[in-house]
């Protein structure tokens, strides 16, 4: 009689513990609630714990260029048109480092928007992210295609247009509440105004430079990059000819730190600040920008071989802002 | 008054000197009080130097919306001039009932803000003395509300937390049997070091918890108090049951039945840090951290029969000293996670703590020998002793995080 108890104790412990295993499923459904609740919100987005099932964001292609849909307008005027969607992706900001990111069109920095002056803009921009936001470019505009009033919820979308005016080199970032962590998050890219007469043929490479703070407790950055990954020119250094003439368009996007900038080796370079004045503005190796300043860099090299470019705050250089120029005969 | 004056026991004087005499010390302090607050309260001629302490009671997140709940916990009224979230100011945002806080009075601040899960937040206040208090959460994590959903979650962690590692403790009972009949004493001495272990994580677990509680609230005067009512509270329920003569007063039993109850108090203060680590992100009750607490606790039940095992037990009451011992860290697991606080959470602990040590004592009677020394040397004492911590040290190394 009593060993009867004590096998059918046993056989409930069994059933217990095996029952365990497959009951404590709960946390998952919950998992699946969440996002369900977050869809019911208009929100298409996988939330950010299932961050295997986000699709990867890419670092920027430095030589390309979107120019957009050309087509010609009742009045003659050459129309630009540009489709640009945010939506949340996960980046390898550094090999092997996984940072959840606000992407515009699946990009950190997003894609390198380019226009002639004079000509007339379209950019539809397609919120599919998780938070609202913006574009806001940088240039002459009214003050509703300025990207800061006009919110674009999950969901929502804004036509900004407006006529390009002022060659130079600009930039645009979302400016959304709150902008910091927009920025943080990835929320920037180039925006080139070429003038009617166009710049003289050059090797041409856009370098936003970048920084993120991967832990969020907003005192520091972990890494530093051109282009939105770490140390990725060291890896695959960009490469051109002895004599051959080189152009790059320089953008600060740098949170948290005051400054960032650009250092090349064993050459000289002309800056143009801005881009919007014909002769450069010095002849250095060396530029400190701030948030949202930027300028163009001319020059040529003289000897092949491998040439260092990078931050000349060592701290950044070595948390990823350093890439390599390969000089061939 | 009539019964005071037709009450014997007053002997000396008249009752109306008695309540004057009570009452005189009240009437001055009060007046002297008064005097203090107005006209006097230059006395010390010092300059007024603002001392603002304010703290969060609760960080709750919901769907686009952070709800802070606050207390002026320092010596003055203050008042709430802004708002960050991760060190930006939030331009619109409500505070009820009011932006002026008296002292020890509360608030709330909602916050529209599209949070995410998982997320670091540090929510920043300043008030008009231009104090800054900072609220860090770790994860942000959606707030349970009073739902079935959760209550599920709670009681499926105080089920694997708490009532099936004690089972599955019970089901040892033949084998704790046929040591019990060579060597008792050793069985009890494991029950002391499974006890001991037990007591020294409360103690410091309730030591941290009392650290966390607003200075105003004195927290760890407040855990020692509830050591106090932990320990003679189980002097007083084991008094009761042996005055009602009823069928468990039997000493071995009786002390198994104070060994669950006292475990049963830990486990509610398991289950509260366990809930209310949960629902302030800073755990994720994942199967690990549950497995660890399972395989844990299943020394818990080998402690509550230990003493007893020698007796024959009927099988309803080791159904009732499971349910004693575990069902506890279930409702703890709710409070912990609906209604948390930490004044709350260091009473628990310091009850606990008080009930664990009642029991430790109560053990320690019951192996023979009459001074502590020579009870030390017996060798099954001293080895089920070591015997007991080293079990809830190596099944500790289970716990993560």
């Amino acid at each position: 009689m009593k060993k009867t108890l004590w096998i059918i104790a046993v056989f409930a412990a069994i059933i217990a513990v095996v029952g365990s295993v497959y009951f404590f499923l709960p946390t998952e459904n919950q998992q699946v609630q969440a996002k369900n609740h977050s869809s019911e919100h208009g929100k298409e987005h996988e939330t950010n714990t299932a961050s295997g099932e986000m699709p990867n964001a890419t670092p920027l292609d430095p030589t390309k260029f979107d120019y957009g849909k050309k087509s010609v307008g009742p009045n003659g005027q050459t129309i630009k048109e540009f489709e640009i969607v945010a939506e949340d992706r996960m980046m390898e900001v550094s090999d092997g480092v996984e940072f959840p990111v606000w992407t515009y069109n699946g990009t950190v920095p997003g894609p390198t928007i380019r226009v002639t002056e004079g000509d007339y803009l379209k950019i539809k921009f397609t919120n599919k992210g998780s938070m609202p936001h913006t574009i806001h470019l940088h240039g002459i505009h009214p003050a509703n295609m300025d990207g800061v009033f006009e919110t674009v919820a999950p969901g929502g979308s804004y036509v900004y247009e407006f006529t390009a005016e002022l060659p130079g080199l600009y930039l645009y970032h979302c400016h959304q509440d709150h902008v910091k962590a927009h920025i943080n998050q990835g929320m920037y890219g180039t925006f080139i105004i070429d003038p009617k007469t166009p710049r003289s043929p050059a090797k041409e490479y856009v370098m936003v430079m970048n920084s993120y703070d991967v832990d969020l407790d907003g005192e520091g950055n972990e890494f530093y990059t051109v282009n939105g990954k770490a140390f990725e020119y060291m890896h695959n250094p960009i490469q051109f000819k002895v004599g051959e003439p080189i152009r790059i368009y320089l953008v600060n996007m740098t949170e948290i730190d005051p400054i960032n900038s650009f250092h090349t080796h064993g050459n000289m370079f002309n800056f143009y600040r801005n881009g919007t004045k014909i002769e450069p503005d010095e002849i250095t190796d060396n530029v400190i920008l701030a948030q949202g300043q930027r300028g163009i860099i001319e020059m040529t090299y003289k000897y092949p071989g491998k040439y260092m470019f990078h931050a000349h705050q060592s701290e950044f250089s070595d948390l990823g802002w350093m890439g390599l120029f390969q000089v061939t005969e | 008054m009539a019964n005071l004056m037709t009450n014997p026991q007053t002997k000396s004087g008249s009752p109306y000197r008695l309540v004057i005499a009570a009452l005189l010390p009240l009437v001055l302090l009060g007046l002297m009080i008064y005097w203090l607050l107005g006209n006097g309260s230059n006395l010390f001629n010092t300059p007024e130097i603002p001392a603002d302490e304010l703290s969060a009671t609760k960080i709750e997140f919901h769907p686009n919306e952070i709800q802070v709940k606050l207390r002026n916990t320092g010596p003055d009224e203050l008042t709430i001039t802004n708002v960050l979230v991760n060190g930006a100011f939030i331009h619109q945002y409500e505070i009820s009932p009011s932006n002026t806080l008296g002292r020890l009075n509360t608030a709330t601040i909602t916050i529209p803000y599209m949070w995410e899960e998982g997320k670091p937040y540090v929510i920043g206040t300043y008030t008009a003395n231009a104090f800054i208090f900072d609220f860090e959460v770790p994860a942000a994590i959606s707030t349970p509300t009073v739902s079935w959903d959760y209550i599920k979650t709670f009681f499926l962690m105080g089920a694997y937390v708490g009532i099936i590692p004690i089972f599955l403790g019970f089901l040892w009972l033949p084998i704790l049997r046929k040591i019990g009949e060579k060597s008792i004493s050793f069985l009890v001495a494991l029950t002391v070091g499974v006890l001991a272990f037990l007591g020294i994580d409360t103690i410091l677990e309730g030591l941290e918890l009392a650290g966390k509680v607003p200075s105003v609230f004195h927290g760890v005067p407040l855990f020692i108090m509830a050591i106090g009512i932990g320990f003679f509270g189980i002097v007083g329920i084991e008094a009761l049951v042996k005055k009602g003569k009823g069928r468990i007063s039997s000493s071995g039993l009786l002390l198994s039945y104070m060994i669950a109850l006292g475990i049963g108090i830990h486990n509610m203060g398991e289950g509260l840090a366990i809930g209310s680590a949960f629902v302030l992100g800073e755990v994720t009750l994942g199967t690990l951290l549950i497995l660890g607490f399972t395989v844990h606790n299943v020394t818990e039940g080998i402690a509550i029969l230990a003493p007893g095992a020698k007796q024959k037990i009927n099988w309803v009451h080791l159904i009732l000293m499971g349910l004693l011992a575990g069902v506890p860290t279930v409702f703890g697991g709710m409070i912990g996670g609906f209604a948390y606080s930490p004044v709350l959470a260091t009473i628990f602990f310091g009850i606990a703590t008080g009930a664990i040590l009642q029991v430790i004592v109560e053990c320690w009677g019951l192996i023979r020998g009459d001074r502590l020394a020579t009870k030390l040397q017996a060798a099954p004492n001293w080895i089920g002793l070591a015997a007991g911590f080293l079990l809830m040290y190596l099944t500790a190394l289970f716990v993560a995080g």
